[in-house]
């Protein structure tokens, strides 16, 4: 069997580690929790693609901004009206 | 040494075959075909640690061999004209995730108009894919870059793919006496695969070629730029090497008469073993011509290339490609990019396109015209076009 001696760089478009692969760069819009409204209901969390929404210990939700593209789903499925999507300036 | 007669079809299987090169994806298309059958041929008689597989097009075989190398085993494939084409899209891959698979390209005209022979339009149009690109002019030379191929590609300063290209018919048929090596020496040269970059392993996983935002996407390109420059001084050295074991001596770009030349003409491919008859011819009359050879077009030597033209007035360049919608043919334009700010004037000629034969003659011309005319031509010069080119087709209502 084949192996590769470890090196430190590797050259190329390639993910070793999740964090390597931060989609949320793309995002034009961002999704924003208001906690008041909030009854954690979790709609939002089995409805997000990426995954990206989750209770925090202290029982908040919240949301990974590194990997979200800003799809919008959260705060369509969302009956609460709790999640608002800001548009990103520029 | 043993000393066969080849074609440069032959002499690129014989070359793929003493490289241990595990798996081959490759679909046959004029006029590489005479090579993949010969691979089929060889590989037939292989062990299971080898593989020749059929594949339904070029797009796949490139796909195949890319994702092979990746996993471990040495790969490759070869393709003409519109095959490589096809390739297009996976090429890029093939460079961007720096996979150093050797290709054979066999020089054939894109369409239309349709045509089965030489043109250097096929891989002129993948320049920027990020592949080495070497011309070869004999089977010979094909023989030795493919060898040469597989160290430079490999090397960890450059991990870059790279395409021989040899011109269609000329050197892909034309048989030629080939000096060859011993398998165990071309193992010694070449070394085992051992992958150096991205790897495909079930226990250190890794996701290769994921989307790249452009917060990190210019980096990727810079990364595949300094591989071509650092290719620049490693290829010399590489090539030093090579004559060191085998005695036989290669250049980025090869020199003909030059130093005391006052009209050069610099070469691509097999049309340079014309210019060099016809250099010789017109020393033997007393001009002082004088001929470069350009080897290596990806990484393009243009210090080099400055640094031999140093003083020269007249430099003609001969594409075999027309380069459309360009002032210059796509060599020219590239020379006179390296002269830039020299007093040397560049002219671009166009000759050869779709198979026609770069004769003595045609040269003859291109010298003739470096020589004698007073103003030189800006724009491009379709050396050996016919007077009628307008007119070839009469249709009456």
């Amino acid at each position: 069997m084949i192996q590769q001696k470890k090196s430190n760089n590797l050259y190329g478009p390639v993910a070793v580690k999740y964090e390597n692969a931060p989609t949320g760069r793309m995002r034009y819009q961002t999704p924003e929790v208001d906690d008041e409204k909030c009854i954690q209901c979790m709609m939002c969390t089995m409805n997000c693609p990426c995954d990206c929404l989750f209770l925090s210990n202290e029982n908040k939700l919240q949301i990974r901004y590194d990997y979200c593209k800003g799809c919008g789903i959260c705060a369509n499925t969302c009956f609460q009206k709790a999640i608002t999507l800001r548009q990103n300036e520029g | 040494m043993n000393r066969e007669i080849l074609d440069g079809n032959s002499a690129a299987a014989k070359a793929i075959s003493l490289c241990d090169v595990s798996v081959i994806a490759a679909y046959p298309i004029t006029p590489q075909s005479a090579m993949v059958e010969e691979l089929a041929e060889i590989y037939r008689h292989r062990d299971e640690n080898y593989k020749f597989v059929c594949v339904e097009s070029e797009h796949s075989a490139i796909s195949y061999v890319t994702s092979s190398e990746l996993a471990g085993a040495r790969s490759t494939t070869a393709t003409a004209s519109v095959g490589l084409a096809y390739m297009h899209e996976v090429l890029g891959v093939t460079g961007g995730c720096r996979v150093p698979v050797v290709m054979p390209i066999v020089n054939r005209a894109l369409v239309a108009p349709w045509s089965l022979w030489c043109d250097h339009q096929d891989s002129m149009a993948e320049r920027d894919s990020g592949w080495l690109q070497f011309y070869a002019e004999n089977a010979q030379e094909v023989f030795d870059c493919i060898i040469m191929g597989y160290r430079i590609a490999e090397s960890k300063e450059i991990l870059l793919p790279m395409m021989v290209c040899m011109d269609g018919f000329y050197v892909s048929h034309a048989m030629q006496k080939v000096d060859m090596m011993e398998a165990e020496n071309v193992k010694e040269f070449i070394g085992a695969f051992e992958p150096k970059n991205l790897f495909l392993d079930v226990n250190h996983p890794m996701f290769i070629n994921n989307l790249t935002s452009a917060d990190e996407f210019t980096e990727i390109r810079f990364q595949q730029e300094s591989a071509f420059r650092k290719a620049l001084t490693k290829i010399p050295e590489i090539m030093d090497e090579f004559n060191q074991k085998f005695h036989r001596e290669y250049h980025m770009i090869e020199a003909y008469c030059l130093e005391d030349a006052e009209e050069v003409l610099i070469g691509i491919g097999s049309m340079c073993g014309t210019i060099r008859k016809v250099v010789k011819d017109l020393r033997k009359k007393g001009r002082k011509a004088g001929m470069l050879k350009i080897l290596t077009f990806r990484p393009f030597p243009a210090e080099q290339i400055r640094t031999a033209l140093a003083g020269k007035c007249r430099v003609g360049v001969i594409d075999r490609s027309a380069g459309l919608g360009q002032k210059k043919g796509i060599t020219a334009s590239e020379v006179s990019a390296a002269l830039n700010g020299s007093s040397t004037e560049v002219v671009s000629f166009i000759a050869g396109l779709g198979g026609r034969d770069i004769s003595e003659q045609t040269i003859e011309n291109a010298f003739d015209i470096l020589q004698r005319q007073e103003m030189l031509p800006l724009e491009k010069v379709f050396l050996d076009k016919k007077e009628n080119a307008m007119q070839i087709r009469e249709w009456e209502e």
